[in-house]
């Protein structure tokens, strides 16, 4: 009896702990015919009159653990419930050239970005502005928002209820869903440029069945108006499904790959250097790793929990073992000989050995100090662009909306350059931990922009679309407040007063050098005093909405604009104490294209980087600033690192004649050499020879 | 007992190594300068050329500062990095060449010749003390191991494993030099007192 109760008691806790999903478990290709079912589990018939989108949560979540998927790192940047944040990465860029705005944010944490839900950005506001280059879920799933909880140090709640509210328009457009095939597609029916331009019209719900081909769509959401009490069902957006897709059995074939294709990671991780846009991409090297034929998730791995492997060393995965191996060092080396993680239980020996999957060849580092290794990450003589003195422009994916079919000049905001090298940045939470990070790495870097409050040695950002609201009858500015603002044109009157009577009426083109010069002066003039008195107005109007004690202004450039006191509508520099970090450029690591051995920083000797001038230390990085006239910042790598460029010329120094000192160093230790060997045997043969005398 | 513990748990520390060897040696030139002040054993002192003496003095002085950038950086900061590892690195150019004079000035050749004639001469170090002699010995070797290790470093031959490698007989070799500079002083110290 007892027998037969422990073997029932076992067979119900093997049924609790089995599998609770079919799967396939092959090598092969599973073939997805499969049913399509919408948000309310119903199955979807292509021939209904007005048929709903597809819900992959309800259609692939049948097969798949999809509440284990959608908490991975890339849908669980809000919530973070099993990511950690880690080392920074690419920050969602607020972008609005109407009011020169580029805010970073990250719900991460990550140094120099804003937490959206402090700058009091919507969550629905962050899915519309950024959902077209994630895969769904994350902000978009409004059912986690805790933004009206959010109250943030940096959000004054006076300031926030005196401010419009950002938009959100949940409601309407209902929540962004994760769509599996922006990353699991194969072949060519899914057009991840329709998910991007779906998410743009607010058509969230419908963006994952038009992306894949399923249906056509007519109508946007985003012409929904928000204070309608009742939509009118006209104004929905209608789909109407491709029949040829449908089987008769109603089944609908999906092209996925359990891997996806790099494709499907270049949508949102493409890098493009700015040059490449004009002419010059076929002159551009893919990454070392994709020439070898190679894809991102070989190393870019995850499992069912969609937890990525990020591929830098030291990052804190549930499964340290799986992804020891799985970053430059771990692929290449095998373990480390400096390694990072004191996680890793296993041995050094054992982990060493580990080294060479997908036949990584080892580098040999020959004559190398190991003690670069001790200062440099693998990516920051391998990776990125060549440095040079002038760092490159480059656009990004999320950024730029590459993928989007649209004309570009390469000088798009925001203005991303790379690559600065400089010791790897921790996260705000871990700058106090006792051995933080400080490996030297390329990063990408750009300066931000923004209106703010200024106060207590701090800049707040205010929101950018209540900005937009509160300043766009002085600002004046239609696209571009770069182009616009300080856009002078002499009317009649003015050239009447500058070039006289007789000449004002020529034209342009007969003007003489003196005339030109005394136009342009005069535009000069007249751009810089608009520029001044339509910042000014601007931060009057924000001024009225903020509270006693705090004053609005404008950060661009690398520096805060403030109205200055008294009547003139003058800009005044407030003092970087009065700013604080606000004012510092954002930067964050680079870890792509890796170029070949050859190509590596240092492959033509030491000089590269011990050396006066070098780009290493020495690149200038210019800020890049919405007003024009206005003299901005320029600083150079070193005082980015902090380095003490007083020793670092000292050891450049030792670099100079180095290669005499080998022959000069060599000659005297083999001089030396010959001495005690002299002495040597000497000494041998006089012992031997006393030891002979005192035995005769 | 901490630092026991601390040994157990980390294993064998290089900082910890430094530490081990300068008290051993501290404690054996300490007992040693004890028993001979009271044993009294009255000998001939020895003094070479000024020449000699002068070398020496500058030998030693650059060991130290060698010492003191290195295992000083190490026990102090953990890592030997910034003016600590420059410094190391413009003296040992220097001592490169120093070591070349040393090994002439005091030349093993004076030291055995002297053995095999059983002559006391007052300047050489042949009739010196065993433990002169042989911690001269080990100075040399030291040296040669010290200084040629990171020379074939400066070279493109041993690969990153290779590199550590060399890197730790280096500072085995340091540590040897160091020791064996110390016992030396102590050595010649003890003759021109008179202790032997």
């Amino acid at each position: 009896m007892i027998a037969l109760i422990v073997g029932l008691g076992a067979v119900s806790i093997a049924a609790d702990t089995g599998p609770k999903y079919a799967r396939a478990d092959t090598d092969g290709h599973y073939v997805h015919w499969i049913e399509l079912y919408d948000a309310n589990s119903t199955k979807i018939n292509p021939a209904d009159a007005n048929p709903r989108p597809y819900s992959s949560r309800k259609t692939c979540g049948r097969c798949h653990d999809f509440e284990k998927i959608v908490h991975g790192w890339h849908f669980d940047a809000v919530e973070q419930l099993k990511s950690e944040s880690g080392r920074p990465g690419q920050p969602w860029v607020w972008n609005d050239p109407r009011t020169g705005t580029i805010l970073p944010l990250s719900y991460r944490g990550w140094t120099g970005t804003y937490n959206p839900d402090a700058v009091g950005i919507s969550r629905w506001s962050v899915t519309k502005q950024f959902g077209g280059f994630l895969p769904g879920g994350g902000p978009g799933s409004f059912a986690t928002s805790k933004s009206d909880e959010a109250s943030p140090a940096e959000m004054d709640k006076t300031l926030a209820s005196s401010l419009s509210k950002s938009p959100d328009r949940e409601t309407i457009t209902g929540s962004l869903p994760v769509d599996c095939m922006l990353c699991h597609r194969s072949g060519g029916e899914y057009n991840p440029e329709i998910w991007s331009k779906q998410i743009e019209a607010e058509n969230f719900e419908y963006a994952p069945t038009v992306a894949s081909g399923l249906a056509v769509i007519e109508g946007s959401l985003s012409r929904v108006r928000e204070n309608a009490s009742e939509t009118d069902p006209d104004d929905l957006p209608k789909l109407t499904y491709d029949m040829n897709r449908f089987r008769p059995d109603g089944k609908v074939f999906f092209d996925i790959v359990r891997k996806p294709h790099n494709a499907s990671c270049n949508h949102c991780h493409t890098n493009l250097a700015a040059q490449a846009i004009d002419t010059q991409r076929w002159a551009h090297d893919d990454d070392i790793h994709m020439r070898a034929g190679m894809s991102c998730v070989d190393c870019h791995r995850n499992g069912l929990d969609h937890e990525m492997v990020r591929g830098y060393p030291g990052q804190n995965h549930p499964q340290p073992k799986l992804i020891a191996t799985l970053s430059c060092q771990g692929c290449h080396l095998g373990g480390s000989l400096n390694s990072h993680d004191a996680n890793l239980a296993m041995s050094d020996n054992a982990w060493r050995s580990m080294g060479g999957r997908m036949g990584a060849p080892k580098p040999l580092h020959r004559g190398l100090p190991p003690l670069h290794f001790e200062k440099l990450t693998c990516t920051a003589c391998h990776s990125g662009p060549l440095a040079d003195m002038t760092p490159v422009r480059q656009l990004t994916s999320q950024l730029h909306h590459l993928g989007v079919h649209e004309q570009r000049t390469g000088n798009e905001a925001p203005a991303i350059v790379a690559p600065i090298m400089l010791p790897i940045r921790t996260i705000a939470s871990h700058e106090d931990s006792d051995k933080p990070q400080a490996l030297y790495t390329p990063h990408r870097m750009m300066w931000p922009a923004f209106w703010g409050v200024m106060h207590d040695g701090r800049i707040d950002p205010l929101e950018p679309e209540s900005v937009y609201q509160l300043t766009r009858k002085t600002l004046k500015v239609k696209k571009d407040l770069s182009e616009e603002i300080g856009e002078v044109k002499p009317a009649l009157s003015d050239r009447k007063r500058i070039l006289g009577d007789d000449r004002y009426k020529v034209k342009e083109e007969e003007w003489t050098p003196a005339e030109v010069d005394a136009i342009d002066s005069w535009i000069e003039e007249q751009s810089r005093f608009q520029v001044d008195t339509r910042i000014a107005e601007s931060l009057d109007e924000l001024q009225k909405v903020l509270p006693e004690g705090k004053q609005a202004v404008y950060v661009t450039g690398g520096k805060a604009y403030r109205r200055s006191v008294g009547e003139d509508k003058k800009l005044e520099i407030a003092s970087s104490a009065e700013a604080g970090k606000a004012i510092e450029p954002t930067v964050w690591p680079l870890g792509h294209n890796v170029r070949p051995a050859r190509m590596a920083l240092g492959a033509s000797g030491c000089v590269e980087c011990h050396s006066d001038g070098s780009p290493f230390f020495a690149t200038r990085i210019d800020a890049v600033s919405f007003l024009p006239g206005k003299e901005n910042v320029s600083v150079m790598a070193h005082e980015l690192q902090q380095a003490d460029m007083n020793r670092l010329k000292q050891w450049n120094s030792l670099f100079a004649s180095r290669a005499a000192f080998k022959y000069f160093a060599f000659g005297c230790l083999g001089l030396t050499t010959l001495v005690v060997l002299s002495g040597l045997t000497n000494a041998i043969g006089n012992r031997l020879g006393a030891n002979r005398r005192r035995s005769s | 007992m901490n630092f026991i513990a601390r040994l157990m748990e980390k294993g064998l520390q290089f900082d910890n190594v430094i530490v081990c060897t300068g008290i051993a040696v501290a404690v054996g030139i300490l007992l040693h300068a004890v028993y001979a002040a009271f044993s009294s054993q009255r000998k001939s002192r020895i003094r070479g050329s000024w020449i000699a003496r002068l070398v020496y003095l500058v030998f030693a002085t650059l060991v130290v500062a060698l010492t003191a950038t290195s295992f000083g950086s190490i026990l102090t900061a953990g890592v030997m990095e910034h003016w600590a590892l420059l410094a190391h690195i413009a003296i040992a150019g220097a001592f490169v060449f120093v070591l070349l004079v040393f090994s002439i000035a005091w030349s093993p050749l004076k030291l055995s010749n002297a053995n095999v004639d059983g002559q006391v001469s007052a300047d050489t170090i042949g009739n010196a003390w065993w433990l002169s002699r042989w911690s001269l010995w080990c100075v040399l070797w030291a040296s040669l191991v010290v200084a040629g290790s990171m020379l074939v470093a400066m070279l493109p031959i041993f690969d990153t494993i290779g590199m550590h490698e060399i890197t730790m007989i280096h500072r085995y070799a340091g540590l040897v030099l160091a020791g064996s500079l110390m016992v030396n002083l102590y050595a010649f110290a003890a003759q021109r007192l008179g202790w032997r």
